[in-house]
């Protein structure tokens, strides 16, 4: 067994053990049948801003975008009584399918991909590719879409506290690549 | 007025972009029903098609083929430490009847984490919990799978962000855990008939310290999927093959291994030198080389092999052949100075012997305590030579809690002079720690012994002992220290030793001075300018009154 590391962290989980506390909990499953989503209107107000967000999640492929940000609406509509909150569902149902369109076709060969769209994003998806994929969807989220943090947090289903981490290692990080000079 | 700094005016472009109105269109064609997610198909089709091309990252349990997932080679390697037995159920009846997973350590149960799925037609939209606490697993912990899941595909994730980590090494295709200490989420998908479902558990890879007294350390080498495993003393090293090459059907391969390269540090493992191997696995054949140099493992009359008896670091690339081909596996190997098989423990060994090495090596490396060659090392004069490579700043800790030294910030002098430094550790237990410290105390041990006699000790061992407090003229006014001190305590016999402890020839450090009466110490004492503090044996006249 390892010594000398975590001990006090192992010491309080093995007095949670000895004291038969769950170490999990799941939040019981809410499945509340909902009704009434205007799905057209969601997507004439909402579909852009995801789909900005997935563009810069995906570093600008744009064809990962796009079939992301359909695909999550379309399972929208397909499950359109089961969802509780669409919103948010979509977001994160997108955000999954890009990361496997990603790991799929193009895995770590996407980073040196040429960047598709206009060209005066060029110097900005040159950037955001430097930064993990979860701090430019953060990024995007919080300067672009105009978002509160719990509200980041909601839409990519990770808590407050990483949304904050996330912010500043991209903010920092954008810093450098693209330069922190202030315009008059 | 806050101004926008370039990268939010950059930043600021996108809120221009327009969304393609083929999205629309795609989304009214409906979802696509792709079943199986890509990652597994590939990562099943490669065990499949015979897994010569090993996808680093990631592993797969195909219908719970066999315990363990063990394809051929009918060697098993059983652990002698954690195993983490993960269990999927299609149906949990205290759970809306979804899905569940538990993963099982120790006796410690967790249950897996998991947020939004499809699962007949329904859609499960959970909240998870926002931290914790990860379940410690050493690392070279084996994963077992079982349940009722058709398959299960895992990988590692980022510990906050949940992103599948693609550029470090992760779980071994034996379900071995190997990974740079820290924290994770070990992700899985399960697939049933109807849907599949993502799990999640939050983890820490933790680093085994070696029980230095084991007398043996294994080796075991399988095919299908080519990989070896070099345990010894609770530590357990999996790596797949590095290169090589495979005939079957008539079809050749080349063995690659993707990010293969140097041998990482957690992917090192330490044995004491001339320790005995045993070997076992499904080879017929195998060569090996120590490297840097010509050195190798060699075979002893008995069969199994021995590691030389130099100390060293070393990369220990091992060939082992088949009828079909051969594949190389390489471990970073630190040979040390320790216990074997015929030397029961580390306190036994603190023997004054030729052999005993009189410079210790330390190396700082990130998230395991740092690297030292020896468990023993023989004081000079001045006190122990200390050789740092890296020029880490090193902190070291006498077992008593009282003894400090610091061997601060040398890396910006001349490497020649000042990555061998004589410290002035007195004779016994201490431990050695990089710094910056951190919340987890990642220290070496090691011992140092004084077989020359060059540490006059400063213990003072009396029933009863009185405090010694003498304010004196100016000690410059006196030829040497000993004829002040003599001066100033006139209880000290003519007779007596009135010495520097510690080291005889560190005169820059500074250790008390002593009295010796009979060759015991019977007084402890610091001296300043114009004062002399510290103990004495009651009942000896030191620590009398100056009359």
């Amino acid at each position: 067994m390892p010594t000398r590391v975590n001990a006090s962290r192992r010491r309080a989980l093995y007095l949670m053990m000895r004291a038969g506390v769950m170490m999990v909990t799941v939040e019981e499953v809410r499945i509340e049948p909902t009704a009434g989503h205007d799905f057209d209107q969601l997507f004439r107000e909402e579909g852009p801003g995801v789909w900005r967000t997935i563009y810069a999640f995906t570093g600008g492929r744009p064809d990962v975008a796009e079939e992301a940000v359909a695909e999550a609406f379309a399972r929208a509509l397909a499950h359109a009584d089961a969802i509780r909150d669409p919103l948010r569902w979509i977001y994160r149902v997108a955000f999954r399918v890009a990361r496997e369109e990603l790991r799929r076709g193009h895995g770590r060969a996407a980073e040196v991909d040429p960047i598709q769209g206009p060209p005066e994003l060029n110097g900005l998806m040159e950037a955001l590719r430097e930064l993990s994929p979860n701090q430019r969807a953060a990024i995007v989220l919080r300067h672009v879409v105009d978002l509160d943090i719990a509200e980041i947090a909601r839409r990519m289903g990770i808590a407050q506290p990483t949304v904050r981490v996330h912010l500043h290692r991209g903010r920092n990080r954008l810093r450098e690549l693209l330069g922190a000079e202030e315009v008059e | 007025v806050t101004v926008p700094e370039r990268w939010e005016r950059e930043l600021r472009k996108l809120a221009a972009e327009q969304m393609p109105d083929r999205v629309r269109d795609r989304m009214h064609e409906g979802p696509r029903d792709d079943g199986v997610p890509s990652s597994r198909q590939r990562i099943i089709a490669g065990a499949v098609a015979f897994a010569v091309f090993i996808a680093a990252g990631s592993f797969a349990w195909l219908a719970f083929r066999s315990t363990g997932g063990r394809v051929a080679g009918g060697h098993t390697v059983e652990p002698e430490y954690t195993e983490a037995v993960v269990a999927f159920h299609e149906s949990d009846p205290g759970h809306a009847g979804f899905p569940y997973a538990e993963m099982s350590v120790d006796g410690q149960i967790v249950r897996g984490q998991f947020d939004s799925f499809g699962w007949r037609n329904a859609i499960v939209d959970t909240d998870i919990p926002r931290y914790v606490d990860p379940v410690p697993l050493p690392l070279g912990s084996r994963i077992v799978i079982e349940g009722d899941a058709d398959a299960v595909a895992g990988l590692l994730a980022d510990s906050t962000s949940r992103d599948p980590l693609d550029d470090v090494p992760l779980i071994d295709e034996h379900g071995y855990l190997m990974a740079e200490p820290g924290e994770y989420f070990l992700m899985f998908e399960a697939k049933w008939a109807t849907d599949t479902v993502p799990f999640y558990f939050p983890i820490e890879v933790v680093t085994v310290e070696p029980d230095l007294r084991d007398s043996d350390a294994e080796l075991s080498i399988d095919a299908y999927p080519f990989e070896a495993v070099l345990s010894y003393g609770g530590q357990r090293i999996s790596v797949p093959a590095s290169s090589g090459s495979w005939t079957t059907d008539g079809e050749g391969f080349g063995i690659e291994t993707a990010g293969v390269g140097g041998v990482p540090d957690w992917a090192r493992i330490l044995v004491p030198a001339g320790t005995r191997l045993e070997l076992s696995g499904t080879w017929e054949d195998w060569r090996n080389r120590l490297e840097p140099g010509d050195g190798k493992v060699t075979s002893n009359d008995g069969g199994s092999l021995v590691f030389p008896s130099t100390p060293g670091t070393y990369d220990w690339r091992m060939t082992a052949s088949w009828p079909e081909g051969e594949a190389e596996f390489t471990f970073g190997v630190d040979l040390v100075s320790g216990p074997t098989a015929a030397t029961p423990s580390p306190t036994d060994q603190a023997e004054p012997t030729e052999d005993v090495p009189s410079v210790i090596r330390v190396e700082c490396r990130r998230f395991r305590p740092p690297k030292v060659d020896t468990i023993v090392v023989a004081a000079g004069p001045e006190g122990v030579l200390v050789r740092s490579p890296d020029g880490g700043n090193l902190a070291f800790q006498h077992e008593s809690g009282i003894g400090t030294a610091w061997l601060m910030g040398h890396q910006e002098s001349d490497p020649d002079v000042l990555h061998r430094v004589t410290m002035p550790l007195d004779p016994g237990a201490w431990s050695v720690e990089c710094a910056p410290e951190s919340e987890q105390f990642l220290g070496a041990e090691f011992e140092v012994i004084d077989p020359g006699g060059f540490f006059r000790r400063y213990e003072l061992v009396c029933p009863q002992r009185a405090s010694l407090d003498r304010e004196a003229v100016h000690a410059a006014d006196f030829a040497s220290t000993e004829a002040f001190i003599r001066a100033i305590l006139p209880g000290v016999r003519g007779d007596d030793v009135v010495e520097r402890a510690g080291y005889i020839g560190r005169t820059d450090h500074a250790y008390p001075f002593r009295i010796v009466r009979e060759g015991t110490t019977v007084a402890v004492i610091e001296v300043d300018v114009d004062r002399i503090v510290g103990e004495a044996c009651a009942g000896m006249g030191i620590a009398k009154p100056l009359r």
